[in-house]
């Protein structure tokens, strides 16, 4: 299990702010154990556009690019 | 335009100037309700630029769209002090049915601040309420803002340089605008 | 199709309130709620309408809403293909509006209800649970959940039109012999086609009253002018200011002609039509209060004679074109006006202006400052329109004033269509109401056809012409 960075709290009172000024590059970790890494934010707060071409095979996430719901989103990790 | 937070302790601890600012804008509000117009196009300076933009509904962090650009795009009023007095002559002719039968007009002006003193010019934020009533039953609200610049005149104690008016309304919900904010 | 509303006095005919041998039309249609309904039904479910201009979207993901009668839509260039398309701003879910920002750039549009979510070219892309196995649990279809596209959309010289109908015909072919004066209208003024941009934003506002008002009788309505703008030239608004006599039209020198008001009664266009009876284009006439301005406009439109030596000019004639475009889409040279109705008597007003894309600072800022001195609700010229149109509608709706006809008999049986004019252009004095009637023509046929089958093409002997 990846080490979720506590620096970028996404379920505290700020969580909203976080998530909408998450910069491309970032990792995140999704509640299906799938990684991916900010393609594109597109700064709603509510969505995010990850790539998971390096993602761990068992998640499942299929296709390289997909959009994200924050509910789904766990944490940014390492 | 200074907008600060706390405007200069000087202009901010001035009674007397505040009193100014805000007698000279009452008066002007009386002069419109009064129908003196003629009279109020004497409060403006020659150089004045009045404005008034259009708004956007905007993203939350989009300022920069909310207004229209008096630079580029299309805008209420974006006018000087010529095109203000054509439209008084036109009023004037009694045969402008937009304002013909004219409207009673009632120009609440309130939250008068000046922000700033440069030279014999002062920079002055306050809001309006104007309520227009006319024919049997016609309302209008028009609701805002404005952000001016005074000039000191020995004869009417400001002249108004500058003006931008804000108005609350995306759609505009009334049909014209025939009075001057 | 014979459709009737119910009235104070019970059902009747569409077809009874407009007697074509005396003129008039009841003010039944404006005013009735059935009515309205049925229109939003008959005519706005069917026809092309304008929906903005090609400059408002110059990048991929930018957008903006805009109206199809009572209804939103959201029209967005695309970042994958950079098409334009446009779609109900409701959502498929739960049908709250999915964007609510009036313009801008965006890679997504998310309705706050739910998190549905959809791309630049309308496909719902997310949702919100839409992987819980506690929710949809990858049940739900995307492909089936996209944005209501329009049925068909077209970029014409670079204005944006759009209708519901998939049987409608092509724009060209619903302009039928206005597409040449559409096209002409979005020429620059050196003559080079869609040469234009629009200064943004819209200009938006409400008249009580109802939409037909304006969008069926200001173009071409002549004889409102002197009585409705009498106050104008006090204003001193035209481009030309003071200098002028406060004329509020630029001097124009035209090359010999017949001015006529002209209606299409079997396509419901019409507004001023200029007969040329010579090709080519006068000489430019100075008619600029800033400086600088004729001199650009005297170079361009050296280059639009240049084109049109030879050619005679389309009933448009230089930039001053007057005309509706059935049934809500005034083209009133570069100033185009739209009438999107809201409720039976609530119509809003939208504006945008044209202007040459490739001109200097100073001359758009001539341009710009000109049309908001005469346009919109603080228009020195517009104001006076929208008190007139905003009255109509309560002195119309009274138990008795609702039984009195109003009057389009204007130049009635003075019509006449000439050999080889296209379909059924009726050509009438160049003060008549023949454009109205024409439009009223269209619209009964359009409130009592069935289906575009009805209505297009049309046939030789079909001509919809009530007058």
């Amino acid at each position: 299990m990846p080490e979720i960075l506590k620096e970028y709290d996404l379920r505290g009172v700020q969580g909203a702010e976080i998530f909408r000024d998450l910069t491309p590059g970032l990792k995140l970790l999704l509640d299906d154990g799938a990684i991916g890494s900010i393609v594109i934010n597109p700064a709603d707060g509510c969505y995010i556009v990850l790539d998971f071409t390096d993602s761990p095979a068992e998640a499942g996430r299929s296709g390289e690019e997909e959009i994200v719901y924050f509910e789904e989103v766990v944490g940014v990790v390492a | 335009m200074t907008d600060l937070q706390r405007p200069k302790s000087e202009v901010r601890n001035d009674f007397l100037l505040q009193h100014q600012a805000a007698q000279f804008l009452y008066r002007e509000a009386r002069l419109l309700d009064e129908r003196r117009l003629s009279d109020w196009l004497e409060l403006l300076a020659e150089d004045l630029h009045y404005f008034m933009p259009l708004r956007r509904n905007i993203k939350y962090g989009d300022w920069h769209l909310e207004y229209s650009d008096p630079e580029t795009e299309i805008s209420y009023f974006d006018e000087d002090k010529s095109i203000l007095t054509g439209r008084v002559r036109q009023i004037e002719t009694g045969v402008h049915w937009a304002e013909e039968p004219v409207s009673r007009f009632e120009h609440i002006i309130s939250n008068v601040e000046v922000t700033d003193q440069i030279g014999d010019e002062i920079y002055v934020n306050s809001k309006f309420y104007t309520y227009q009533n006319r024919l049997a039953d016609e309302v209008q609200v028009f609701c805002g803002r404005r952000y001016d610049v005074l000039r000191r005149d020995e004869v009417t104690d400001f002249k108004i340089v500058k003006r931008k008016i804000l108005i609350a309304q995306n759609v505009l919900l009334a049909k014209v605008i025939n009075t001057f904010f | 199709m014979d459709l009737s509303v119910r009235t104070s006095k019970g059902d009747k005919f569409l077809r009874s309130f407009i007697d074509s041998e005396k003129g008039t039309v009841n003010r039944e249609l404006y005013i009735n709620q059935d009515v309205f309904e049925q229109e939003m039904e008959q005519i706005y479910r069917r026809c092309w309408l304008f929906l903005g201009h090609e400059s408002q979207l110059r990048n991929p993901g930018d957008f903006f809403v805009s109206r199809m009668g009572t209804e939103e839509v959201l029209v967005v260039r695309d970042r994958k293909d950079q098409k334009i398309r446009a779609f109900l701003n409701s959502c498929r879910h739960r049908g709250e509006k999915v964007c609510r920002y009036d313009q801008g750039n965006s890679l997504i549009f998310t309705c706050p209800f739910h998190a549905w979510t959809y791309d630049t070219s309308g496909r719902l892309v997310g949702a919100a649970g839409q992987n819980s196995p506690q929710g949809y649990a990858g049940d739900l279809k995307k492909e089936d959940w996209g944005l209501t596209e329009v049925a068909q959309f077209t970029n014409y010289y670079g204005t944006l039109w759009a209708t519901w109908d998939k049987d409608a015909p092509s724009f060209e072919d619903y302009l039928g012999p206005f597409a040449e004066s559409v096209r002409y209208m979005c020429e620059g003024s050196d003559g080079v086609d869609n040469g234009l941009e629009v200064f943004t934003p819209f200009q938006k506002w409400r008249v009580p009253t109802n939409w037909k008002v304006p969008a069926f009788t200001s173009s071409r309505d002549p004889e409102h002018g002197a009585m409705t703008h009498r106050s104008v030239n006090a204003a001193a608004i035209g481009p030309m200011r003071e200098l002028q006599g406060g004329d509020r039209s630029r001097k124009r020198q035209l090359i010999e002609n017949i001015t006529y008001v002209c209606g299409d009664h079997n396509l419901g266009h019409g507004g001023a039509w200029t007969k040329y009876l010579a090709p080519g284009i006068a000489e430019y006439v100075d008619g600029w209060y800033e400086d600088g301005v004729d001199d650009y406009f005297r170079e361009m439109h050296v280059k639009k004679m240049e084109k049109y030596k030879d050619r005679i000019v389309p009933p448009q004639g230089h930039d001053a074109g007057h005309f509706c475009v059935f049934p809500n889409f005034i083209m009133d040279a570069w100033r185009w006006r739209i009438w999107h109705p809201h409720e039976v008597g609530v119509v809003e007003r939208w504006s945008l202006f044209g202007v040459d894309k490739d001109a200097p600072k100073h001359v758009k800022d001539a341009v710009r400052h000109y049309v908001m001195r005469y346009n919109g609700p603080s228009g020195a010229t517009e104001s006076d329109d929208m008190e007139n149109w905003n009255y109509v509608y309560p002195a119309s709706r009274g138990a008795v004033a609702r039984e009195w006809d109003y009057n389009f008999a204007n130049g009635l049986g003075h019509g006449f269509q000439e050999d080889g004019a296209p379909g059924a252009l009726v050509f009438n004095g160049n003060r008549s109401e023949e454009a109205h009637r024409a439009r009223f023509s269209r619209w009964l046929a359009f409130m009592e056809a069935e289906s575009w089958d009805d209505l297009y093409p049309i046939k030789s002997d079909a001509n919809h012409r009530l007058w």
